[in-house]
């Protein structure tokens, strides 16, 4: 744009010239007010094809002036708009899209009675406290509980009592009872939780530094 | 078109086909069709069906997933139990729901096929490079929608995929916990996801595809299909598109049709290969642990088993963010392809790229062979598989492959430039048959390669890579 407007006035009445007869290649400003002009020379009709230098005079030097300056701010306004109208649009969409946080019970869990029974019958079993999953499992007498999601892709752990380990069986990671990893790709050992028992309830808490 | 003397009556195909032509001009249309010709000559015409094919099934999966979507509903109370209902209630139900099961790998399988062929043939080359993307794009829409159908009947084995396959995503720097969370729906699989993979397929992704599909088709029309590169052997006179092509599509999209029907009747939940079955199994279950010999679709097992193999940590990062950062650079490469082989382009042979394919097929093979534990002890699942039998079974019939292939290529093409397929049987047998770590196999095999291409280079000063003198 800029340099447009700083090209000579006669340089744009050449252009303009060397348009005639033909769509101009050069020149954007110039090329609406030519563009009518141009249908009439393209035209059939030879009256209306012999008077060029009318159209030439009357557009080269509307080119050159203040035009540029004006679009080329017309420009940024409508650019800008175009932008914040497809902000506008994005930011709630990507806010909606984010669930809202949900947060944890904080405070001490305590087993079901079905839970409980599970945990009996299956050496194991898996309780949900708040959105976290924990692994309660009892081993050599004692009630050991960890984080029941695998460090490594997140899928759901298992103890396996015969091996006294606790195992993913999606990636075939490893994890002794404290929740280190022994084999495998886990990265991270499982998070431990305080597992007490006291008469027939099970309560589960975070361990505490 | 004009009736002259004593013309025949016109039929009513004929009139409405003048109808439609004196308003939208179909005879320029047909005029373009029956000039436009696919080339003959150079290679196997056979190539030139596959995306056809792919599209053939892709058109299958929007009409039977229509008529699955009647009956389908989603929720943590409904989603299996209406899945189980359309197998076993309604008429016909088990039918439209193994079409569209087997309609979508066989999909998968004709677009990897596709793309190879399209790799092999070097068609990607200029000025068919964004055919190519194009295609790419399509690749990975359509491996989104597999993974996105995967979740929506709420099994078991859809519960644990997705907790997998969306934990990745976490690994993407600075956005991934985000990215996480707005896949899921929250901070774990529930629900709310299967709500949000269910908008996903039924919608989002058809409407892309859509896009892209049509994309792709146009590119192909305006520049025509990839004649045969100039060294192969001269082109016959081309066939005409319309409607020698077409007719010879089309007898192929009834051949797929009958193959999808006889497929279905006989094995109407999968042929029972892990990563390759439908049975509904039981409803998903957050608490329950994930069973083992669980594993996802066959075209995610290479991804799987790099999981697998990388250690917990390395260079800095964890295990799956380095492997899921191997899988995008990897991927990036096969995207750029045409970019890359700058010899194709100019139309010259580049071997080093027909070598990068079977060197693809060499690395996928071995990952997917051992993700499905051949070898590696009872198919029951009753005690964990081996992992150095697996790997040793593997290696093995992953060497006879690649063994087989390079004599293909040595006598039948006159092949020579082996460098990649090289590395990665070199990683096969280090891993496989000696017991290296995958990954330090890999780092010898890739060390070997440069090693034997500076070599070359020094030998014989003026050679390419790709064209040693």
């Amino acid at each position: 744009m800029a340099d447009q407007a700083n090209r000579p006035r006669d340089e744009g009445r050449r252009d303009a010239e060397r348009s005639v007869g033909q769509t101009p290649k050069r020149g954007r400003e110039i090329a609406p007010a030519l563009k009518f002009r141009d249908s009439a020379l393209l035209s059939n009709d030879p009256s209306r094809a012999a008077k060029p230098e009318r159209t030439v005079d009357m557009t080269a030097p509307v080119t050159q002036t203040s035009k540029p300056e004006r679009r080329s701010v017309l420009n940024w306004f409508l650019g800008a708009g175009v932008l914040g109208w497809a902000a506008s649009i994005l930011y709630p969409t990507l806010r909606f899209l984010r669930p809202l946080s949900s947060v944890g019970t904080g405070g001490p869990l305590k087993l079901s009675a079905e839970e409980l029974s599970i945990l009996n019958k299956s050496h194991f079993v898996i309780a949900r406290s708040g959105t976290r999953k924990v692994i309660v499992f009892e081993a050599g007498g004692q009630l050991h509980a960890l984080d029941a999601k695998c460090t490594h892709e997140g899928c759901t752990v298992q103890f396996v009592p015969g091996d006294s380990l606790i195992w993913c069986a999606c990636h075939n990671g490893k994890f002794d009872l404290d929740g280190r990893v022994l084999s495998g790709p886990p990265p991270r050992p499982l998070t431990k939780w305080v597992a007490t028992r006291e008469g027939d309830q099970v309560t589960l808490s975070m361990e505490t530094a | 078109m004009e009736a002259q003397g004593q013309a025949a009556p016109a039929s009513t195909g004929e009139r409405l086909y003048r109808w439609l032509d004196a308003r939208f001009g179909l005879g320029k249309l047909v005029g373009w069709a029956r000039h436009k010709e696919v080339p003959v000559g150079g290679h196997s015409m056979v190539w030139y069906y596959l995306g056809g094919a792919t599209l053939f099934f892709f058109t299958v999966q929007l009409a039977s997933g229509v008529l699955l979507l009647m009956y389908y509903q989603a929720g943590e109370q409904t989603s299996y139990e209406s899945i189980r209902y359309i197998t076993t209630k309604v008429p016909f139900g088990w039918l439209i729901r193994s079409i569209h099961c087997w309609s979508a790998h066989l999909m998968i399988v004709s677009l990897v096929v596709h793309m190879f062929s399209t790799l092999m043939l070097k068609a990607y080359r200029r000025p068919r490079e964004l055919t190519w993307l194009s295609g790419f794009v399509l690749f990975a829409i359509a491996l989104g929608f597999g993974f996105s159908g995967y979740l929506l009947p709420w099994n078991e084995l859809a519960f644990f995929a997705t907790a997998v396959g969306t934990d990745s995503v976490k690994s993407v720097p600075v956005i991934g916990q985000w990215l996480l969370e707005v896949m899921r729906g929250g901070p774990d699989v529930t629900i709310n996801t299967l709500y949000r993979f269910f908008a996903l397929h039924v919608v989002i992704l058809p409407l892309v595809m859509v896009g892209v599909v049509s994309t792709h088709l146009l590119f192909i029309q305006v520049q025509g299909m990839a004649p045969a590169m100039a060294h192969q052997p001269k082109a016959r006179p081309g066939l005409k598109f319309f409607p020698d092509f077409i007719l010879r599509d089309l007898l192929l999209w009834l051949v797929c049709l009958i193959a999808l029907s006889v497929l279905v009747y006989l094995l109407p939940y999968g042929p029972g290969i892990p990563g390759m079955e439908w049975e509904l199994g039981k409803k998903a279950n957050p608490l329950a642990p994930a069973y083992p010999g669980i594993k996802p679709e066959w075209y995610f097992l290479w991804v799987y088993q790099l999981l697998k193999e990388f250690p917990a940590h390395l260079f800095g990062m964890e295990g799956p963010q380095a492997a899921l950062l191997v899988v995008t650079v990897l991927m990036g490469i096969w995207a750029l392809v045409p970019w890359l082989d700058r010899r194709a382009g100019k139309n010259q042979p580049s071997p080093m790229f027909t070598d990068l394919g079977i060197a693809a097929i060499v690395f996928m093979a071995y990952l997917m062979l051992k993700a499905w534990d051949i070898g590696g002890g009872s198919a029951d699942h009753s005690k964990l598989p081996d992992p150095r039998s697996t790997a040793w079974t593997c290696s093995l019939i992953t060497l006879g492959i690649g063994s087989a292939i390079a004599l293909l290529r040595i006598l039948a093409y006159k092949q020579r430039w082996m460098f990649f397929s090289g590395a990665a049987l070199l990683q096969v047998v280090l891993n496989g048959v000696f017991g290296v770590d995958y990954l330090v196999a890999g780092a010898i095999a890739v060390l070997v390669v440069i090693a034997g291409l500076v070599l070359t280079l020094r030998k014989q000063p003026g050679a390419t890579l790709e064209a040693p003198r």
